[in-house]
């Protein structure tokens, strides 16, 4: 069993419209090991969710090879071990949060009272259980981060794909969603996850890696860049220099 | 097999938790019992009118319902964004198309039911003549029309707007209706490419067999039946592989 949970070869991603075409993604190569938590990085545009998309088959590289778990990412087979919790929480307005999750844990083939214990587990965990009941169509977009993040975690994910997981959420549940990810890291989940908040990065990311206009400009450890020429400094610092010097080259 | 019928059963949940459903059957009730307190004085063979709008409502209604929700499925899903999570969990892109089309048929073939069930009820009771089986087959002649509408529907949502769909499920279905009998002998002119658009098109007059019902006339016999059936369900079937080639290949 390979230690590389996730490895992208040469990705390349170009948008053609009908007057315009764009490189959203540029030779992207990069691989995250079983068990730590990745955090990517980049200004908007830069081709976070796109890469996210990619690893899902929700769109196509036009070069180059995605594999999770030694696997093509395009087999629906693979998705069997990966959660994942999209940038836009949108669910379906007409089901209660317990009923999404039972749907979804029927497409993982989890036994039905196994789900319902398990859907009560993660209400308790992202602090919806007494919502857990209620149809979403009056969901806040805090509230519906919650739902997302849940449902992401239905199936005891291995590797946990969130993208930007705490945009919406206020400072306790924001808390709360860093707890979530360092217990998961804990119990051996791999995380990948990309985000805005540096501070938050820092706090729990094992590495990072820093994308600008669908290239991947660096890739590093989270203890090194803190201790980096020894002294410390912060992940924005770095984040800062380092997208300052793309756009001077 | 499972997912597909969760994903069928989600969209059954949602059409029974919105009010569309409910208005709609609720005015085809206060037809019905307008029909059936109607009084025709002065017109010979009542049964026959009442019994042409009746039926006439019954596909309307049926149409009103399964065309705009068969168009809605795939496009609401992908609007909504509602596709990306669904789409990462263990599932082919195929699963989702067949889930979502025979969610819509059950809605389709449920109200279709539902309606026709109660134009039974009303015209026997009016008529006080009960032809089992002309009933019958103007009965699975409807569900095989919904069949090839919901399937049509679906593919032309996988490539379409919405308003487009809706737009070109309809013009589709009148047109064929009320001049699919005449194509033959227009397109058949053309060589090659009449022919090939003859045999691409859904041939919904095929499956129109009120007149048998509303005039009493003989039932047509099984083997005229059972093409039908086979014939609705081979173009539903081409209907979803041409939906599965344009869904793979979208960039979601």
């Amino acid at each position: 069993m390979s230690n590389e949970v996730l490895i992208l070869k040469e990705v390349s991603v170009t948008y053609r419209g009908k007057a315009y075409s764009k490189d959203a993604l540029r030779n992207l190569s990069l691989s995250v090991n079983r068990g730590e938590v990745f955090g990517f990085l980049g200004p908007n545009g830069a081709g976070k969710t796109t890469t996210i998309k990619s690893i899902l088959n929700l769109l196509y590289p036009t070069q180059g090879s995605i594999f999770v778990f030694d696997s093509p990412s395009f087999h629906p087979r693979v998705r069997q071990r990966i959660g994942y919790m999209p940038e836009i929480a949108q669910y379906y307005w007409y089901l209660t949060p317990r009923e999404l999750m039972m749907m979804y844990a029927g497409f993982f083939g989890i036994k039905k009272n196994d789900a319902l214990r398990k859907i009560d587990g993660l209400c308790a965990l992202v602090g919806l259980e007494k919502e857990a009941g209620v149809l979403m169509k009056n969901f806040s977009k805090g509230m519906m981060q919650k739902v997302s993040l849940a449902q992401a975690l239905i199936n005891d994910p291995e590797l946990l794909i969130l993208d930007e997981p705490t945009s919406g959420l206020d400072p306790v549940a924001r808390m709360k969603v860093r707890d979530i990810i360092k217990d998961l890291k804990a119990k051996g989940t791999t995380v990948f996850f990309s985000s805005h908040e540096l501070s938050e990065v820092e706090l729990i990311s094992d590495r990072i890696g820093i994308l600008n206009a669908g290239r991947m400009v660096t890739v590093a450890d989270m203890k090194d860049i803190l201790s980096q020429k020894g002294h410390r400094q912060s992940l924005e610092r770095y984040f800062l220099d380092i997208i300052t010097k793309e756009e001077n080259q | 097999m499972k997912a597909v019928f969760l994903i069928a059963a989600n969209l059954m949940r949602e059409i029974f938790r919105k009010k569309d459903f409910y208005v709609l059957l609720l005015l085809l009730l206060l037809l019905l019992v307008y029909l059936l307190n109607a009084a025709f004085f002065g017109i010979r063979d009542v049964f026959r009118y009442m019994k042409e709008i009746g039926l006439g409502l019954v596909f309307l209604f049926s149409l009103l319902i399964s065309v705009p929700f068969a168009a809605k499925v795939m496009i609401d899903e992908a609007a909504s964004k509602t596709i990306y999570a669904l789409l990462a969990k263990p599932l082919s892109r195929f699963q989702v198309i067949i889930g979502k089309f025979l969610g819509s048929l059950f809605v389709a073939w449920c109200s279709f039911s539902f309606f026709f069930f109660l134009f039974v009820l009303a015209s026997v009771y009016k008529q006080g003549v009960f032809t089992g089986i002309l009933y019958f087959q103007v009965y699975v002649a409807g569900l095989c029309l919904l069949l090839v509408l919901t399937a049509m529907t679906l593919c032309l949502s996988v490539y379409c707007t919405f308003s487009t769909t809706i737009t070109l499920a309809y013009m589709i279905y009148f047109l064929m209706s009320w001049f699919g009998g005449g194509l033959h002998e227009s397109l058949y002119k053309i060589p090659l490419l009449g022919q090939a658009v003859y045999y691409a098109l859904p041939h919904f007059e095929f499956f129109d067999l009120r007149h048998r019902l509303i005039h009493l006339w003989e039932p047509v016999p099984a083997w005229v039946m059972l093409a039908l059936v086979a014939y609705a369900c081979l173009y539903s079937g081409a209907m979803l592989l041409c939906a599965r080639y344009g869904f793979n290949k979208r960039w979601l």
